[in-house]
């Protein structure tokens, strides 16, 4: 074992380790939006670490191809959870009894009717 | 080498399948399409196990590929069940 | 022209970052199929310029990839603690970032946070609501409200004009105040 096997081995199963915790995650939480933070997070960073353990056993012509779908996972995944997060607080299908504090209730019903309501002055 | 990438494998395919079992579970669409964006990352990550054991370079615009296409669908799809909430 | 040509630039080391070879046939190629991308799927032009300050933007990767590596342990913690009695809230946070590109990239940074994505921007009424996993009380809403508050201390300071970060400072001190 070389040294760029020791660094593989630990970045691939600790990538591996993270995707299971996340899958475990999506079974386990109880609505969407909980449920789309285990999708997210623990699989980005696990992808992120297996990419990398992967590119450092390659030259490095194949290692800046896996690199750059590591920036298309990192810019991609947020844009994933933000449209079905929205769509699931939309179609009702959060919790509501789950959530400890609604601050968007509030003003989401509000924002139907119209009429500007510019009371902060730092926008 | 070896073992480590057995058990990575077998790990990732672990996750695999408890993303089928949401997957099929459901309830909503919604679960639905996150249980199979997570899918696909995990197909991505196997992909890049699959390129470190042989160390070539080859198989590396399947997993680029793959990982565009999932975004692109997961993205298409949740819109599609946004846009049909709303004219609910 | 010259406004899309750091456009055409990025696009093309895309192409040649996924060909993986750097020779004069992936370059060409590369500025070919940037060019068709930027005029048939052309940008509405960005009206305010971006200040690119590196070191800034350098410090908000090293942070955000300290917060996805905080965020992974941290939701792994709360699928193992509480599973199916996971809690969570939505919490109304003051925006601060005023320009197209510093929300952009605020939205995107709050999603690699522990346990917290976006829910929706009302940038009229100079709000944001963020949906946070693990929330149990009144204590945590705060703690993520000043989390929020500090994030976008740390986009504005990358990417944001001079005034913005004056306003930010301003809002940051106003926000600590409330909260003691």
């Amino acid at each position: 074992m070389t040294v760029t096997d020791v660094v593989t081995a630990v970045l691939l199963l600790g990538g591996a380790l993270s995707c299971l915790l996340g899958a475990l995650g999506l079974v386990r939480f109880p609505d969407v939006p909980a449920r789309l933070q285990a999708a997210t997070k623990p699989q980005t960073l696990g992808l992120l670490l297996i990419l990398v353990g992967t590119a450092i056993r390659l030259e490095f012509e194949s290692a800046a191809t896996l690199l750059l779908v590591v920036a298309f996972q990192i810019i991609t995944a947020p844009v994933i959870s933000q449209i079905v997060g929205r769509s699931a607080y939309r179609a009702g299908t959060m919790r509501r009894d789950d959530l400890v504090v609604d601050e968007l209730a509030d003003p989401m019903a509000r924002s139907d009717l119209p009429g500007p309501a510019r009371d902060d002055p730092s926008s | 080498m070896t073992v480590v990438f057995t058990v990575t494998l077998a790990i990732l395919a672990a996750a695999g399948l408890l993303t089928m079992l949401r997957l099929l579970r459901g309830p909503t669409t919604l679960d639905r399409i996150t249980a199979l964006d997570v899918l696909v990352v995990l197909i991505v990550c196997g992909g890049a196990v699959y390129v470190a054991i042989n160390q070539d370079g080859s198989n590396i615009p399947l997993v680029a590929a793959v990982a565009l296409i999932g975004f692109v669908g997961s993205a298409t799809a949740a819109r599609l069940v946004e846009r049909g909430e709303r004219h609910r | 022209m010259i406004r899309r040509l750091p456009q055409l630039f990025w696009l093309t080391v895309v192409w040649v970052l996924l060909w993986g070879t750097l020779t004069p046939a992936t370059i060409v190629g590369g500025v070919i199929v940037a060019l068709l991308v930027t005029w048939l799927f052309p940008l509405p032009p960005m009206r305010d310029p971006i200040p690119l300050r590196p070191l800034r933007i350098a410090a908000l990767a090293g942070f955000l990839a300290v917060d996805l590596l905080r965020s992974a342990g941290d939701i792994a913690w709360e699928t193992m603690r509480y599973g199916s009695r996971a809690r969570a809230g939505i919490v109304a946070v003051p925006l601060l970032a005023g320009s197209a590109h510093a929300v952009a990239l605020l939205a995107g940074s709050v999603a690699l946070t522990p346990g917290s994505y976006v829910l929706q921007i009302d940038r009229g009424r100079g709000t944001f609501w963020v949906y946070t996993l693990g929330i149990r009380g009144e204590d945590d809403v705060e703690r993520v409200r000043r989390a929020m508050l500090v994030m976008q201390r740390k986009v504005i300071a990358a990417v944001g004009t001079a005034g913005e970060l004056a306003d930010c400072d301003r809002g940051l001190a106003a926000g600590t105040e409330k909260t003691p």
